[in-house]
């Protein structure tokens, strides 16, 4: 056989029709094991696109780790079966199909479950974030009426406080006034004569003007003149003084 | 120092007292009564109107075009027609029943204390509540407060006894026992340090007398008061039957008071009084002379809860109620 270039390869081969295949070299070795490497890195395949997912979910990442041991076994079992079907006369090519099949249906289906499982995680993840928030906003709620009522507490208190010592205060002046009355039966200055009827009475004080309504018409011819002052005048604005300084702060 | 006015509105007399610039008090009065004139025809109206004019009397002309005489001269003029002059007051009070005269009195206070400018103050004077009868001291206040308001003044009414308090006690710091003596009725009240602790009225005054003295006598009441107010009467030594008879009535009148007085003090919760207190007599009767030695010969062997420093009149019996008033719308 010579190249295009014009370099001639001189082996002899064996013409095809004769050639017994053992199908032992390295080739074939190697053929064997690479369909283990295909399937080996599907299975890294999916590690990588669960990973991201599953990073902060340890009972899941457990999970699939488990499922992928399982899967590889199943993987090792069918590449052991695929042997003896190849071995049976299957053509590689349908076994790697089937395989690859196997594989996309088998990702597909863990891809669902998880993604299922996570969904269901995130909607519960939700719901429970809504709930906190709904707590949190009851807690806030609560916290107020809290304060709101200690404010109502303390002005309760402060109003019993001061009513007590008002009470106080009430019972030291009807102790007093008690006293003074004692006194003033002893010394006789209250007799059973002084009772004072407390009965109600009716109200029955109502002016009517009587010229409110008849306001006659009259011509007046009054004049007066001032008196002649025959006793002597009298200084008012000094009389205004002292009457200031006797009455002081009393009302008229 | 604002201005004010008082008013003492008495059964008999009305009496107005303002301030001048000079401090002084300017009094005004105006006899409580007046006498319808009905003429008989026009011509008889214009002589009326004339005989009215030329002796300068007070009239007041109605929508009949009777004339009503008002003041002095009502009084006067009863007497020359043997007639009685009307009184719009009986015993201290307007009365609802002499609606009649309601515009007349209203007419004589407007012609003693003009018009205020809506806040000027005013005091005027009420009695005490009766002791001895009833009348209604409410409708005459509310009047009276009616009728000061329409003519431009805030209206303050203050009992009679207390006014002469401040009037005649400033030197005495308030305290003692003042007496108006009226012609409708006697007013008394206690004052200690500045506060009345007991006030109350008996209802009979001058008009009690002139009515007594006149049915002994058989003359008219009318007659009597011209008597009693004109006549110069010494109550200690009185001239003549009518003279006499009234000097009897001012000594049955003063006791009656005394007595009453002594009963309502023994019921009354009265400060232990520390010293001697001063009696001040005032009013239209106490003129009369020999009122004070009456009163005091009369007050012989009467009990009073406190001591009595002595009896004195006021210093002008006619306007001590009014001086008082002023004072007290002035503070």
């Amino acid at each position: 056989m010579a190249n295009k270039q014009g370099i001639v390869y001189r082996k002899q081969l064996p013409p095809k029709a004769t050639k017994q295949l053992g199908r032992g070299g390295p080739r074939d070795m190697q053929r064997k094991q690479g369909i283990g490497y295909a399937e080996i890195n599907m299975q890294k395949i999916d590690v990588e696109a669960l990973k991201e997912i599953l990073l902060n979910n340890k009972e899941a990442k457990e999970e699939l780790k488990t499922e992928i041991r399982k899967e590889i076994g199943e993987m090792k079992e069918a590449v052991s079966s695929n042997k003896s079907i190849e071995g049976m006369g299957l053509p590689f090519d349908v076994v790697e199909k089937k395989i690859k099949e196997a594989v996309e249906v088998t990702e597909k289906n863990v891809r669902e479950r998880y993604e299922s499982g996570i969904n269901s995680l995130n909607t519960q993840l939700n719901t429970a974030k809504a709930q906190n928030k709904e707590l949190n906003i009851l807690l806030s709620e609560r916290k107020q009426e809290i304060v709101e009522l200690k404010n109502i507490i303390r002005s309760k208190d402060e109003l019993i406080e001061s009513l007590q010592k008002h009470k106080d205060k009430e019972i030291v002046d009807l102790k007093s006034n008690i006293t003074d009355l004692i006194d003033k039966i002893k010394t006789g200055k209250i007799t059973s004569d002084d009772c004072v009827d407390v009965r109600p009475i009716i109200d029955d004080k109502i002016f009517i003007d009587p010229l409110s309504e008849v306001a006659p018409e009259l011509d007046s011819h009054i004049s007066v003149d001032a008196a002649n002052d025959k006793v002597a005048k009298r200084d008012l604005k000094s009389d205004v003084e002292k009457l200031k300084g006797l009455l002081g702060t009393k009302k008229i | 120092m604002s201005n004010g006015v008082g008013l003492d509105i008495g059964t008999n007399m009305l009496v107005s007292a303002t301030m001048n610039a000079d401090g002084h008090p300017v009094y005004k009065k105006q006899r409580d009564a007046f006498l319808r004139i009905k003429p008989k025809s026009k011509v008889n109206q214009k002589s009326i109107r004339m005989a009215l004019e030329n002796r300068k009397a007070n009239f007041i002309i109605d929508e009949l075009g009777d004339f009503i005489v008002v003041g002095e001269d009502a009084l006067i003029m009863a007497n020359e027609r043997n007639d009685d002059a009307r009184r719009p007051m009986s015993k201290g009070v307007l009365s609802p029943k002499e609606k009649d005269s309601l515009p007349m009195i209203k007419l004589i206070i407007k012609s003693l204390i003009g018009n205020g400018d809506g806040s000027t103050n005013l005091v005027f004077s009420v009695p005490a509540e009766p002791v001895d009868g009833e009348f209604d001291i409410f409708f005459h206040t509310e009047m009276m407060k009616s009728y000061m308001k329409e003519m431009g003044f805030d209206a303050i009414p203050l009992n009679e006894g207390f006014a002469i308090a401040f009037s005649e006690l400033l030197d005495d710091n308030l305290t003692g026992m003042c007496l108006s003596f009226g012609a409708g009725m006697v007013n008394t009240a206690v004052v200690y340090e500045g506060d009345p602790i007991v006030q109350f009225s008996v209802i009979k005054g001058g008009d009690w007398i002139d009515q007594s003295v006149g049915k002994a006598l058989d003359e008219r009441p009318s007659m009597i008061q011209v008597e009693k107010e004109e006549g110069s009467i010494d109550l200690m030594n009185p001239e003549g039957k009518i003279q006499e008879a009234i000097a009897v009535y001012y000594s049955v009148l003063i006791g009656y008071a005394l007595d009453n007085i002594v009963y309502e003090l023994e019921r009354s919760k009265l400060p232990a009084f520390r010293s001697e207190i001063p009696v001040v007599v005032s009013g239209g009767l106490t003129l009369a002379k020999g009122f004070v030695k009456k009163f005091e010969s009369t007050m012989v062997g009467k009990k009073f809860p406190f001591r009595i420093s002595g009896v004195r009149r006021a210093k002008d019996p006619m306007t001590a109620v009014a001086n008082g008033a002023l004072l007290a719308a002035i503070l």
